[in-house]
């Protein structure tokens, strides 16, 4: 009773300064809503844009178990005594033609159906889309895809010559997959031979049957062959999906570490009205728990809208017909639980430092002493050996297991790193005497305060090193499709990377960003004593920014390793033969192109807040 | 416990801060008798000790000898949690500035300790209402800390201190951010607390306020001076309220 109403006090504590600081709210809610949008949204354009087993199979066989090219072309009836009782088939063909309109040509896919296969419960059903009109059902009639009407000049009603006779134009059609391809339908004439069979067997009967007809001299695919799921492609979802909601979780938990130091004295002030320990976390934590909830609901939203909103751009996108969006409840559910996790993860470790704190310290706002860096070095290389050990050893296991190795052994190297960079903040301040007066500074602060800048590094690290991991692999592949000259359209692929490393980027910025502003606000006694001795404003501005700067810079070059070990990972997971790139311009874009930003990003700022006027 | 005991007891306290070769005696030994109704200032130069002495008698730090009791209980034997629940029922605290929450208002920092100690929350506001009442800031219990002048937001402090059934008040220098009229204000609000029953210790650079005090003890260099190590004894320098 009494921790139900404590909670309950510090909880109206907590979401009143919630509502005080609404950038900083609005920063953790936007973070998960990120995460949830992209998990439901992206999924669901994900899901929708690729081709279902279901629907990859439909493409190639229809409804059929079996599609069979026969050695000969034969009719329906010789073929039909190759078959067990109880099959059905239906014969179907393709071939090149050309067809004129006046004086335009067009190369096309010569489509014919038996009558009723492609109806709904014929075996073809699912192979071609009827879009417009219907199929044809006599000699003189045609159906052409829309690249082929376009190609011709020629609308529905029209007609084409095809083989030297006319045709009319009685319907659009569309194969499922290949929305673009130039492609035409014509009737199946009723003795017509042809090379191609829809076979619909028994399932006890269907493996003896394409062993039966393979033996004969015939091909034959077998819907269970083409209905394999792309095992890969999901294991990259699992790493790189995991790894970005643990950088999500990385992110807030800086924000958090950085908004506890600033209310220190009046978490101090609430354990001298008798809190405990206990009550602070609880508290802090039910706070995360309705930002983070907020985050994801608005986040579902988010997501829900952006994918209908895109979907009807989905088909001209990827040249398929996607249907309509699919909406996963298991993405919904399982965002929503990582959502609220990687929240409460973030709030862990800041929430039982501010609740530990003594009282007398945290009343007194002095910075408590911090751990020596020698113990956080020793953890990071704990962290980085153990990393290291695990996905060696996991990646001679199971599949699942080998991508469960490379995903912690990745977390684990970034936490190594980040566990690291407190002792390497303390021995790049030793060696800070001979710069510009701005960049000492801002060595020299981030050592002094480096229990709170250990976080931020490793938040931008983390944010960092899955771009770095996307574009190693996007490499790896680009790489591989380069040697295997296989025309494999990487355009879209692209694009998402790009976004990927420029929204990864933005949250490094902004992790940088938060942590200025807090080193800016301890540091106003610094301030003033440069103002004092005559710094000018350009000096104190430069301060600021170098500040910034100094920390991309760290995080940014930490990320290189950080993010190129999950891609080495799934390089060696990878059955293709993949070779590992190394994104030498993306590395070169974060070293150089982050620090800058954020050191210009600091400076304005500080220009734009030392013009405040002065409270008196 | 009888109605005479001390309300708070420091015996032979030391604080030192740190170990070996770099360790800084910060207090003590030192020893305090308040009884109940007492008001007690400290006096003294900045770095004499005075703060890290309001600090142990609140359990707000451990002393690195000696004992503090509080009502009657050795700091000593209490466990966290026992510690924190006697700063919600036993000791309140008043600062010289930052004293309240700003999320709260006026009412809900004054009634955070009884809310944090379990108590109902129409019980916990009406209680907060009569403190409020009794510092003379009933109509201002909506208000949020940055709506107060500088004295209101003390007098609030002031009554969250006594809140409930708290007993013994704790003051580092409540009066430090004042002008004179908020200062004296704060000044009578005390007397009159502990005219009713109840106790404090006041830390305070100010002899004028110090005047209000029952005793009036001189800290230098963590060590009461002209009060011999025991300042309970009749010997401690005595200021009368109209000095």
């Amino acid at each position: 009773m009494r921790r139900l109403s404590a909670l309950r006090a510090l909880l109206r504590v907590e979401l009143r300064d919630a509502l005080r600081n609404r950038a900083r709210s609005w920063l953790v809610v936007s973070l998960v809503a990120l995460g949830m949008a992209a998990m439901v949204g992206g999924g669901a354009l994900f899901r929708t844009a690729r081709a279902t087993p279901h629907e990859r199979c439909a493409s190639v066989l229809g409804e059929a178990s079996l599609r069979v090219r026969t050695y000969d072309a034969t009719t329906r009836e010789p073929f039909e005594r190759l078959l067990p009782p109880g099959a059905r088939v239906a014969a179907f063909s393709e071939r090149a033609a050309l067809l004129r309109a006046g004086s335009r040509e067009a190369s096309t896919a010569l489509w014919s159906f038996e009558r009723g296969a492609l109806d709904a419960g014929g075996l073809a059903q699912g192979m071609l889309r009827v879009l417009e009109g219907r199929a044809p059902r006599d000699a003189g009639e045609i159906a052409l895809s829309r690249s082929a009407l376009e190609a011709l000049g020629v609308e529905r009603g029209a007609a084409v010559d095809l083989d030297g006779r006319s045709h009319a134009i009685v319907g659009v059609v569309a194969l499922p997959e290949q929305l673009a391809s130039s492609i035409a339908l014509v009737a199946f004439a009723p003795e017509q031979e042809t090379r191609l069979w829809l076979v619909h067997a028994p399932l006890d009967a269907q493996a003896r049957l394409a062993d039966d007809l393979h033996a004969a001299g015939h091909s034959v695919q077998r819907r269970s062959e083409l209905g394999e799921s792309d095992g890969f492609e999901q294991l990259v979802t699992f790493v790189l999906g995991g790894f970005a909601f643990f950088e999500v979780a990385l992110v807030i938990g800086a924000v958090f570490a950085v908004g506890l130091r600033r209310r220190q004295r009046e978490i101090g002030l609430v354990g001298a009205n008798g809190a405990t320990a206990g009550d602070v976390v609880g508290a802090l934590w039910l706070a995360t728990l309705v930002l983070a909830a907020l985050g994801v609901l608005l986040g579902t939203l988010l997501g829900a809208g952006c994918a209908f909103a895109l979907g009807p751009w989905l088909d001209a996108w990827n040249g398929r017909w996607n249907g309509a969006v699919e909406l996963s409840g298991a993405h919904i559910a399982g965002g929503a639980a990582l959502g609220l996790a990687s929240a409460l993860l973030a709030t862990v470790l800041p929430a039982l430092a501010a609740a530990r704190l003594p009282i007398v310290v945290a009343l007194s706002g002095r910075r408590p002493v911090a751990t020596a860096s020698r113990a956080w070095l020793a953890l990071g290389a704990a962290l980085l050996g153990a990393g290291g050990l695990w996905t060696a050893l996991g990646l001679r296991a199971g599949e699942f297991a080998a991508a469960a190795s490379v995903l912690g052994g990745s977390i684990a190297a970034v936490l190594g790193l980040g566990a690291c960079s407190p002792w390497l903040l303390g021995v790049l301040s030793r060696c800070a005497s001979r710069l510009p007066l701005a960049w000492r500074l801002a060595a020299r602060d981030a050592a002094r305060f480096r229990a709170r800048n250990g976080p931020v590094v490793t938040a931008v690290l983390a944010a960092l090193s899955v771009s770095i991991a996307l574009a190693s692999l996007a490499g790896s592949v680009d790489e591989l499709v380069a040697a295997q000259a296989r025309e494999v359209s990487v355009g879209a692929d692209r694009e998402l990377v790009g976004i990927a490393i420029a929204l990864s980027a933005f949250t490094g910025l902004i992790v940088v960003l938060i942590a200025t502003a807090l080193a800016t606000t301890e540091s106003s006694a610094d301030a003033r004593v440069l103002e004092a001795v005559g710094a000018t404003p350009v000096v104190l501005r430069t301060v600021a920014g170098a500040r910034a700067g100094y920390l991309a810079l760290l995080g940014a070059l930490l990320a290189a390793p950080a993010g190129l070990y999950p891609s080495w990972g799934l390089v060696e997971l990878a059955d293709a033969k993949l070779a590992f790139h190394t994104p030498w311009r993306v590395l070169a874009a974060f070293a150089l192109g982050l620090p800058l930003l954020a050191f210009l990003s600091a400076w304005f700022a500080a220009g734009s807040a030392s013009q405040r006027p002065r409270p008196r | 416990m009888n109605s005479h005991a001390p309300i708070l007891e420091l015996e032979s306290v030391t604080r030192v801060h740190g170990a070996g070769a770099r360790a800084v005696r910060a207090l003590g030994p030192v020893s305090l008798t308040v009884a109940p109704g007492e008001l007690v200032a400290i006096m003294g130069p900045s770095g004499a000790g005075k703060s890290t002495l309001l600090a142990l008698a609140g359990a707000l730090d451990e002393p690195s000898e000696g004992r503090v009791r509080v009502a009657g209980v050795d700091l000593a034997t209490q466990s966290r949690a026992q510690l924190a629940a006697l700063r919600r029922r036993a000791v309140g605290y008043v600062f010289q500035d930052l004293n309240l929450l700003p999320g709260l208002t006026a009412a809900e920092n004054v009634a955070l300790p009884l809310e944090l100690d379990g108590l109902g929350l129409a019980r916990a506001r009406e209680e907060a209402a009569a403190a409020l009442e009794r510092v003379r800031l009933g109509t201002l219990a909506q208000r949020f800390p940055d709506e107060l002048s500088g004295g209101e937001q003390q007098r609030v402090a002031i009554a969250r201190a006594f809140v409930g059934p708290r007993k013994l008040l704790l003051a580092d220098e409540p009066t430090g951010a004042l002008d004179s009229v908020s200062g004296e204000m704060c000044m009578r609000l005390l007397r009159a607390q502990c005219d009713a029953g109840r106790s404090a210790v006041l830390v305070t650079h100010d002899a004028t306020h110090a005047a209000w005090a029952d005793r009036v003890l001189y800290l230098r260099d963590g060590r009461f001076v002209d009060a011999g190590p025991d300042a309970s004894s009749p010997a401690v320098l005595r200021a009368g309220r109209s000095a």
